[in-house]
């Protein structure tokens, strides 16, 4: 029924002439590293997130127009927030991780309107969480080297994109990070590892290779599950 | 002659233990023929028996429901059967995006393809269905929409709900992932 519904909105439109409406003009590179010169924080922080956007940008695991919004966010922090947030963006960039992801989440807080500690918070424990997935997975031989010092495979096919285990990575991090942030009790590792299942199965052969998709599903269980959160929460990782 | 009158007188005989005879099934007749006239005339129809059974009543108002439903219930069938399939609002056609709101005054979507930017939904000829068409490349989306300013996190239209700042999102598999 519901996509009967829809079809029925299109027909109804149809006569309309709508037509699609085009998203903002990408930003570039160079507009994201003038924002960053502009932002009051440390010479040699800027210097290392400088290097690090650079690179992340050229990867495709960072997205100009996203990290451009994020910094506009920054500039309009205090000072001391504003070198929190360019702080966890720095750690994040040096894991190798795709970004575009948690800069959205840091978006989304702050468009409705949450201080900067509650984004911080967020932003903390979906970073803690691709550590301690990545780490799980090199362990489990899921991954084979850390996504930080992964290149693509001279017998792969060059990559559009981030690397599949990068995205790997990601998915299984956010879907754990959905269920945590939603407020669920991280020792309820089975309903983290059925949303995890679902997560990848639904992008398995589209956005992620069916192959190492298998490979991760033939090791997921809720003790691994439990493994990455467990670590992701300890004390002593705060 | 004599032959004749014999034989007259004869044919008079059998005549009369013929009527004689049929006297007998003759009488009461028109009554018996009457009793069975209104014999058939009590016994009840078919929508009578039915009616008495199960109680079934008849009610023009209830007819022409019946007769309504029977009509959508074939225009359903002929429209599954003709209809287009469901359009793959995504790829090359773009996603639609939409909100059913009379009332609304303006009306934007926003989400990890905008940067949390919001992108105004238009409806040109008033009728309350604001709806934008995005360019998107396959991927997985988190969005909301703001009616009047106000965060809808919740579009019966999405793949899922994720939750987060205490707030709902909707989200969408765009490509090949199915989803709209």
């Amino acid at each position: 029924m519901r996509s009967w519904g829809l079809v029925g909105l299109v027909l109804l439109m149809g006569g309309l002439g709508w037509a699609q409406v085009p998203l903002a003009p990408p930003a570039t590179p160079d507009q994201v590293l003038e924002l960053l010169q502009t932002l009051p924080a440390p010479p040699d922080l800027k210097q290392s997130l400088t290097g690090e956007l650079i690179a992340a940008m050229q990867e495709a695991r960072l997205t100009p127009g996203v990290a451009l919004a994020f910094l506009k966010e920054v500039a309009e922090l205090s000072q001391a927030d504003g070198e929190d947030a360019l702080g966890i963006l720095n750690h994040a960039l040096a894991g190798g991780y795709i970004l575009d992801p948690l800069l959205n989440a840091a978006l989304k807080g702050l468009r409705l309107g949450r201080p900067w500690s509650e984004v911080a918070g967020v932003l903390k424990l979906r970073i803690r969480l691709l550590d301690t997935t990545q780490q799980v997975f090199q362990r489990q031989g899921v991954l084979l080297m850390p996504l930080g010092e992964a290149q693509p495979s001279v017998l792969r096919a060059p990559q559009p994109g981030p690397l599949p285990e990068a995205k790997l990575v990601l998915e299984t991090a956010w879907a754990i990070g959905d269920f945590l942030v939603a407020g669920g009790s991280p020792a309820d590792a089975g309903s983290m590892a059925r949303e995890v299942e679902e997560r990848l199965l639904r992008l398995r052969g589209w956005l992620l290779p069916a192959d190492l998709v298998d490979r991760l599903l033939a090791e997921l269980s809720p003790a691994l599950i439990q493994q990455i959160v467990g670590l992701a929460l300890s004390p002593e990782r705060r | 002659m004599m032959w004749s009158s014999d034989l007259e007188e004869r044919i008079r005989e059998v005549l009369a233990q013929e009527a004689e005879a049929a006297r007998e099934g003759l009488e009461g007749l028109e009554e018996r023929v009457m009793r069975a006239i209104a014999q058939r005339a009590a016994q009840p129809s078919l929508w009578q028996r039915l009616k008495e059974r199960w109680g079934l009543t008849f009610s023009p108002r209830w007819a022409l429901a019946g007769a309504a439903s029977l009509a959508l219930i074939l225009g359903f069938a002929l429209g599954r059967m003709f209809a287009p399939s469901p359009l793959p609002l995504s790829a090359q056609a773009g996603t639609l995006f939409a909100v059913v709101n009379p009332q609304a005054h303006s009306v934007a979507v926003m989400g990890d393809f905008s940067a949390w930017e919001p992108i105004p939904l238009t409806d040109p000829d008033g009728d309350g269905i604001w709806t934008a068409v995005l360019e998107l490349p396959p991927g997985r989306y988190a969005y909301a929409f703001l009616v009047d300013g106000r965060w809808v996190g919740q579009d019966p239209q999405a793949d899922e709900y994720v939750r987060s700042f205490g707030e709902y999102a909707s989200v969408r598999y765009v490509g090949t992932g199915g989803g709209a």
